[in-house]
């Protein structure tokens, strides 16, 4: 019974043992730099999964003595040089059994397409500069990307790859896409890695930026490619989209990109040129729609003000806008009779939330007016009879 | 033109006791004294109920039953209907005055102690009227199937789950299952449209019976009265026609909203509330704790509540257990001690 009591107590002890990890209790004293590493870890995703120091490190964690706990022999390794970093983290990452037991839903190729980026080549020709696992996830408080307080979160992701590429983050950062995600909280608006890719990551090439923007603005993409401009622009090398709408600083596109002194298509076509014309109808067009759903927009904010009901007139609304959007869109088929026939439909819709909104308003002051009226009489009967009450006193 | 009127008379005079129920009708006379403008309350109540019929109507022939179709036909009739808008806020700005003016009238009633023998079933028929009153108020207010309508007749009705023992039953006979739903909705619309109009247009019309049987209180005590055909009715109407310009100012410039459709699976929306006549008790069951003692707290303040409401049924009979030489006081004090714990409950509750 003695014996059987024993070989249960060893047997609840033996999981308390393994997870003994002495390495915090020398390496958190040894100065503040230390100390910070030991504190970091504690939130660390690593920890959470179940891992302790020497997982990454090695050595033997249970030894209070330093030189018994990071003896080689036992698999120290230490801390991983810059260049080593990549096959350092690889020792699991690219594991798969490995990864099954933390984390099955990680890809296992982050390793391989690391030395497929600028990044991995460069830091292979032995550029010390070029960004190793670390330089995005800082060690010893890593969190998932899903994060908020971690480095590979969307919205702070700007920052991750602005500080080695300041120009390209502050660029980005006054777009569009950056205003989305950075302004206005938009955590799906694209985002460094949308673009160029993670681990993987690498500038677009010309013949491939269509593709990237293309991911999200596909129909743009698709009248794009399909349109007579598309041939020229290959045969000129030219980035499709960005050759027109830049790249990191995207401004809002407005139909003054079309036609004006803003117009892009100025850096090809000349001024007198039919291209411009086509393009300054199109802009006309765009324009006329913009103008006729901002007015009925307001409309309708002023119908609703007085409490009028504008369901229907919302809808055709949301049927304008929609055309609105998708004649943006047309445009860059490069017809004007195709944008004309898509923004007339948006523009007549409307117009006819805006004439819907006008007769609420008519309506509204109507029910005054006839208020007033019925106020008018219902006192000049009540009167009446008071008089006729007076007469009987 | 008058022997065509002679004659129309006659005919009618054959066929109904024409002559000597205007003969009645002409000896009818209203006590002239300081609180005679309280008499005109119960006229009001009456000719609001009248409006709340004829707006019904109105609305009943657009108006659509069914968690499908409800919000929509109420949406219909307040944006597309001509005048829609108009007969759907007189009829909710006409139910919460008609409750304020019964309000005002039962309680110019019992000021007056005009409850006593022998109009003792006058008080109690009045009394029935205000709880018909409010009850077409709480099943008329989940008709528009909005967000506010849903969620106020789901803690309403949460309350009769409260009752011991037959509580589960009761919640289930109400809402026509566990759940408000489209079940609810129907039987609401069948009490509010059918059932209880017509107990309201019987009790009014025994109301009215032993209001001209007994005749009015303090009549013999009155210095002065007055003929009610013409000269009280003139009044009657004048005022009438004051209240429907009241309806209509309320209509225009704070028209009804139709609010968001019902969504049994949403959040309640924030600061939900009961409407103002059932503020003071939602109030009351608001302060209770959990529990007291062995009690649920909620348990407990439905039946003191239930209490209250039959002690101030029982009025006339309490009232006549009270001795003669302080019964005056003791139905005054209870009756201001009512109206500030009403009025300072349902302010609280307003602000709270």
């Amino acid at each position: 019974m003695t014996l059987a009591v024993l070989v249960l107590a060893a047997a609840l002890a033996a999981p308390a043992s393994a997870a003994v990890n002495r390495c915090a209790a020398c390496h958190g004293g040894i100065d503040e730099k230390h100390a910070a590493l030991v504190k970091g870890f504690e939130r660390d995703i690593h920890r959470e999964k179940g891992l302790t120091c020497a997982a990454c490190h090695g050595g033997d964690p249970t030894k209070d003595d330093a030189a018994e706990a990071m003896d080689p022999e036992k698999g120290f390794v230490g801390a991983p040089s810059k260049a080593d970093m990549p096959r350092f983290c690889g020792k699991c990452h690219s594991d798969p059994a490995a990864m099954r037991r933390s984390n099955p839903s990680l890809p296992v190729d982050q390793e391989l397409k690391y030395y497929t980026s600028r990044h991995g080549k460069l830091l292979k020709a032995g550029d010390g500069r070029a960004a190793s696992c670390a330089d995005c996830h800082p060690p010893h408080g890593m969190r998932p990307p899903k994060d908020p307080t971690s480095s590979v979160y969307a919205k702070n992701i700007p920052r991750t790859c602005g500080t080695c590429h300041a120009r390209q983050s502050s660029d980005y950062r006054a777009g569009v896409h950056g205003v989305a995600l950075l302004e206005k909280g938009d955590t799906a608006a694209p985002v460094c890695n949308t673009c160029h890719g993670n681990h993987g990551a690498t500038p677009p090439a010309a013949a491939s930026i269509a593709m990237v923007c293309g991911s999200c603005h596909a129909n743009n993409m698709e009248f794009f490619k399909a349109s007579p401009m598309a041939k020229a622009w290959e045969k000129k090398g030219f980035h499709a989209c960005a050759t027109c709408h830049g790249n990191h600083a995207i401004a809002k596109p407005t139909p003054e990109l079309l036609s004006g002194s803003h117009a892009v298509c100025l850096k090809c076509h000349a001024p007198a040129s039919p291209q411009l014309a086509a393009a300054a109808a199109m802009k006309g067009t765009l324009l006329s729609v913009e103008t006729a759903y901002a007015s009925a927009e307001a409309a309708i904010k002023d119908a609703e003000v007085r409490g009028m009901d504008m369901e229907d007139a919302r809808d055709a609304l949301g049927q304008a806008r929609m055309a609105m959007y998708q004649a943006r869109t047309v445009v860059h088929s490069f017809q004007p009779a195709k944008v004309q026939e898509v923004a007339g439909g948006g523009a007549d819709l409307a117009r006819k939330a805006e004439g819907e909104a006008r007769a609420a308003v008519l309506d509204f002051r109507n029910r005054r007016i006839g208020l007033g009226l019925a106020t008018f009489v219902l006192t000049f009967l009540a009167g009446a009879l008071y008089l006729r009450v007076k007469d009987q006193e | 033109m008058s022997a065509l009127k002679d004659a129309a008379l006659s005919w009618l005079e054959e066929r109904l006791p024409l002559r000597s129920a205007m003969e009645f009708a002409s000896h009818k006379r209203v006590p002239v004294h300081r609180g005679d403008v309280f008499y005109y309350a119960g006229g009001v109540c009456m000719f609001l109920f009248l409006l709340q019929v004829a707006t019904g109507i109105l609305l009943l022939m657009y108006y659509r039953v069914g968690s499908d179709a409800s919000y929509e036909s109420v949406r219909y009739i307040s944006a597309k209907v001509p005048f829609g808008w108009l007969m759907r806020s007189v009829h909710s700005w006409g139910a919460n005055l008609m409750v304020l003016f019964i309000f005002i009238h039962m309680f110019s009633v019992y000021f007056m102690k005009a409850f006593r023998k022998p109009r003792e079933l006058t008080w109690l028929t009045g009394c029935g009227l205000l709880g018909l009153a409010m009850a077409l108020g709480f099943s008329g207010y989940l008709l528009p199937w909005n967000e506010l309508a849903f969620f106020a007749t789901k803690v309403g009705t949460d309350i009769l789950g409260q009752v011991p023992l037959v509580g589960h039953w009761l919640l289930r006979l109400v809402r026509g299952g566990d759940e408000v739903t489209g079940a609810t909705l129907s039987r609401f619309f069948g009490l509010h449209v059918a059932v209880l109009p017509a107990l309201t247009a019987l009790g009014i019309g025994a109301h009215l019976l032993l209001v001209q049987v007994q005749g009015m209180a303090h009549e013999h005590e009155a210095r002065r009265t007055m003929p009610f055909f013409p000269d009280f009715l003139v009044r009657d109407v004048a005022l009438w026609l004051l209240v429907l310009n009241l309806v209509g100012v309320l209509a225009v410039f704070f028209p009804w909203e139709v609010g968001r459709k019902a969504d049994a699976l949403g959040s309640a929306p924030a600061g939900i509330k009961p409407e103002w006549y059932f503020l003071a008790q939602y109030q009351f069951l608001k302060l209770l704790p959990g529990r007291v003692g062995m009690v649920p707290g909620e348990l407990l303040g439905i039946v003191a509540l239930n209490g209250v409401g039959v002690w101030w049924l029982l009025t006339p009979f309490w009232d006549a257990a009270v001795p003669e030489r302080r019964r005056d006081a003791v139905v005054r004090w209870a009756g201001l001690g009512a109206i500030t714990l009403l009025t300072v409950m349902t302010v609280w509750g307003h602000l709270s």
